[in-house]
C-alpha cells in the first residue's frame, strides 16, 4: 500500500500538467467542436462535414499521408542499412557524428542553402542553363515533395542510426556464430536473427519517424512559406490557416479527429507489437 | 569501397552545414553579388541571358569577419531576440529535466493497474502534430489568461511527454534490486530516487536535455501563434524573416544562431549517443 501512494508522488506534477495544458483543454475542444462559431449554440455535427467537405482538407490530408509513406519507411531502411554497415565500428565513428550533427542544427539555419541550390536563380538551374538546357521552376512543381523528403532524411537519419547500432549491438554474437557453423546462408541468417532481434528497435524508430515527419513542417514553411505548391500543402499550413481566422471550433473539430485516428494507429501498433514479440 | 561511399554520404549530410559556415565569412558585398537574382556591376561577368543565377561556393573570395560585426554591433533587434530564445528555453529545459524523471520512474516502478492505459495516452499525446496540440493550449492560456505571452509556449512544453518516454525507455533496462537493496537499507523515497535512480539515468537525461533544448531553440510555430508583440519574438522566428531578404546578413546570423546548438552537442554528444542508445532495446 505505502508502494502505491509514494510513487504516484512521482507522478503528480507531470500528471497534473498533462490534465491542465493537454488533456482537459481536449475535453473542452470536444465540446467546442459541437458549436456554432458565431452564436455558441450547437450545432451537431457541422463542424465536421465541413472541415471534410473543404478541399483544402482533403489536399492537406492527402499529402501529409503520402509525404509520411514515403518518408517514414526510408527513415527506417537507410538507416538500418547504414547501421548495418558500420555498427562493428561503433558509436564513436566520426560517421555518427557527422550523423547527428544536422538532427541539433536550427531548421531556419540551413534553409538558405536549399534556396540556394534549387531557386529559380539557384545553383542547379545554373548548371542547366549553361549547359543549354531549360530552367526548373522547383519551387513550384511536384520536386516540392522530393526536396523536403531530402531534407528530412538528411536531418534525421542519424537519430534512427544510432539506435540501430546499438540495437544490433545487443544481438549476441553466438546466435550469428551458431547459424554460421550450421552453415545457414548469409539472408538467412540476417531474416532469421537480425530481423527478429531489432523488432523492438524498429519500433523505437518508427515512433521517431513519425513524430519527426511532423517536425519537418518547420523547414517546409521555412522554404516555402505559408502557400507553398500543392503537393506539399501539409495539414499544419491547413491548421495554421484556421488558427489565422481564429476559428476555434473548426480547429477544435479537426483536433479531435486527428487525435482519433492517431489513438487507433497507435493501439493497432501497440497491440501488433506485443503480439510480433511474443510470436518470435 | 565501402570507406569511401561512407565518406562521400558523409560530405553530402553535412553539406548545407558547411555552406553556411564557410559562406559566413564573406562580406555582405561578395554574398549579395553572388545569391542575389540582380545583376549588379559585380556579378554581370556570370549572367545568363540579362539573369544572374547563384554561384554556389564553399570559399570566400575574401575572408572578412564583417558579417558577425554588423549583424552583432549594427543590428539591435538581433541580440534582443537571442536573448528572448535564452529565456523561452531555459525554463522549458529545467521543468523538462525536473519532471519527466520523476514521471518515467514511477511509470517504471508502479505497479498501478492503469498505469500503462494512462502511458498509451502520453503516447498519443506524444505523436500527436504540434500545430494540432496548440488548440488545447490555446485553449488553457485563453481560460488562464497568459495567451500572448512567453508562458503560453513555456508551460505546455515543460509537461511535453516526450522526455518521460525516452526516460522510461532506458529506465527498463536499469537493475531494480538496486532500488530495493537502497530501501532495505532505510533510504527515503527521495533519496532512493535521487541517490540510486537518478545517476543511473544521466546519460539519457544529457539527450533529453540536448533534444529539448534543440527543440525550443528552434520553435517556430507556437510563437506565430502565441506571440503578437514583434519585441518579444525568438531568433528562430526573426530569422524566418530575414531569410527572405538580404543575403547578406543571412549566413552570420544564422551561424551565431547555430553556435549555441553546436555547443551544446559539442559537450554532450556522448552523453547523448550512449543515451538515445539506451533507449533503443524496449518493447515499447
Amino acid at each position: 500500500m505505502k508502494e502505491k501512494i509514494t510513487y504516484k508522488k512521482f507522478l503528480l506534477p507531470s500528471l497534473l500538467g498533462i490534465l491542465i495544458f493537454y488533456l482537459l483543454p481536449y475535453l473542452a475542444s470536444f465540446y467546442y467542436a459541437f458549436t456554432s462559431a458565431k452564436t455558441g449554440a450547437f450545432v451537431g455535427l457541422d463542424n465536421y462535414t465541413r472541415i471534410l467537405g473543404s478541399a483544402s482538407f482533403s489536399i492537406a490530408s492527402h499529402n501529409t499521408l503520402l509525404f509520411m509513406l514515403i518518408c517514414v519507411p526510408l527513415n527506417i531502411i537507410i538507416p538500418f542499412m547504414l547501421a548495418y554497415a558500420i555498427h562493428k565500428e561503433g558509436k564513436k565513428s566520426f560517421i555518427v557524428l557527422a550523423f547527428m550533427l544536422p538532427l541539433v542544427i536550427p531548421s531556419g539555419a540551413t534553409v538558405y542553402f536549399w534556396r540556394v541550390l534549387f531557386g529559380n536563380y539557384g545553383f542547379i538551374n545554373k548548371i542547366l542553363i549553361s549547359n543549354g538546357l531549360e530552367t526548373v521552376n522547383f519551387f513550384q512543381s511536384q520536386a516540392t515533395l522530393y526536396i523536403v523528403t531530402l531534407v528530412f532524411l538528411m536531418k534525421n537519419i542519424g537519430f534512427n542510426m544510432v539506435l540501430f547500432i546499438s540495437g544490433l549491438g545487443y544481438i549476441p554474437k553466438e546466435y550469428y556464430e551458431l547459424a554460421k557453423v550450421e552453415g545457414c546462408s548469409k539472408w538467412y541468417i540476417m531474416r532469421r536473427i537480425t530481423f527478429v532481434y531489432i523488432v523492438p528497435t524498429a519500433f523505437m524508430t518508427l515512433l521517431m519517424s513519425v513524430i519527426n515527419s511532423f517536425k519537418i513542417f518547420r523547414e517546409i514553411y521555412l522554404l516555402f512559406g505559408n502557400y507553398p505548391y500543392t503537393s506539399v500543402y501539409m495539414l499544419q499550413h491547413y491548421v495554421n490557416n484556421l488558427f489565422s481566422q481564429a476559428a476555434l471550433q473548426s480547429l477544435s473539430a479537426l483536433s479531435t479527429m486527428i487525435s482519433l485516428i492517431v489513438a487507433v494507429v497507435v493501439i493497432v501498433l501497440y497491440i501488433g507489437q506485443r503480439k510480433l514479440a511474443k510470436d518470435f | 569501397m565501402k570507406k569511401i561511399i561512407m565518406t562521400l554520404i558523409t560530405i553530402i549530410v553535412l553539406l548545407p552545414i558547411i555552406f553556411m559556415i564557410s559562406n559566413s565569412f564573406m562580406s555582405a558585398k561578395e554574398a549579395d553579388n553572388r545569391y542575389t537574382e540582380l545583376v549588379t556591376p559585380y556579378n554581370s561577368y556570370s549572367s545568363v541571358d540579362g539573369e544572374h543565377y547563384a554561384e554556389l561556393t564553399f570559399i570566400p573570395t575574401y575572408v572578412t569577419l564583417d558579417g558577425y560585426k554588423k549583424v552583432l554591433t549594427d543590428d539591435q533587434a538581433y541580440l534582443r531576440m537571442f536573448w528572448n530564445s535564452v529565456l523561452i528555453t531555459i525554463p522549458i529545459m529545467i521543468g523538462q529535466l525536473l519532471i519527466s524523471p520523476m514521471a518515467a520512474y514511477a511509470f517504471e516502478m508502479s505497479t498501478w493497474k492503469y498505469k500503462e492505459i494512462l502511458y498509451l495516452i502520453y503516447i498519443i499525446v506524444m505523436l500527436m502534430p504540434m500545430q494540432l496540440l496548440m488548440v488545447p493550449h490555446y485553449i488553457t492560456a485563453d481560460f488562464l489568461g497568459y495567451n500572448h505571452t512567453w508562458w503560453a509556449i513555456i508551460l505546455p512544453a515543460i509537461f511535453a511527454p516526450f522526455g518521460t518516454f525516452l526516460l522510461r525507455q532506458q529506465l527498463s533496462g536499469f537493475d531494480k534490486t538496486l532500488v530495493e537493496a537502497a530501501r532495505v537499507e532505510g533510504a527515503s523515497e527521495w533519496r532512493v530516487f535521487f541517490k540510486v535512480v537518478l545517476p543511473n539515468m544521466k546519460a539519457t537525461m544529457a539527450a533529453l536535455a540536448a533534444l529539448t533544448f534543440v527543440d525550443c531553440w528552434n520553435i517556430v510555430d507556437q510563437a506565430v501563434v502565441f506571440i503578437v508583440d514583434v519585441f518579444k519574438e525568438p531568433l528562430s522566428v526573426y530569422l524566418s524573416k530575414i531569410v527572405q531578404g538580404n543575403p547578406g546578413l543571412v549566413f552570420s546570423s544564422a551561424c551565431i544562431f547555430m553556435v549555441p546548438a553546436i555547443l551544446v552537442f559539442l559537450l554532450s554528444h556522448e552523453y547523448m549517443i550512449h543515451g538515445i542508445s539506451l533507449s533503443s532495446g524496449r518493447d515499447v
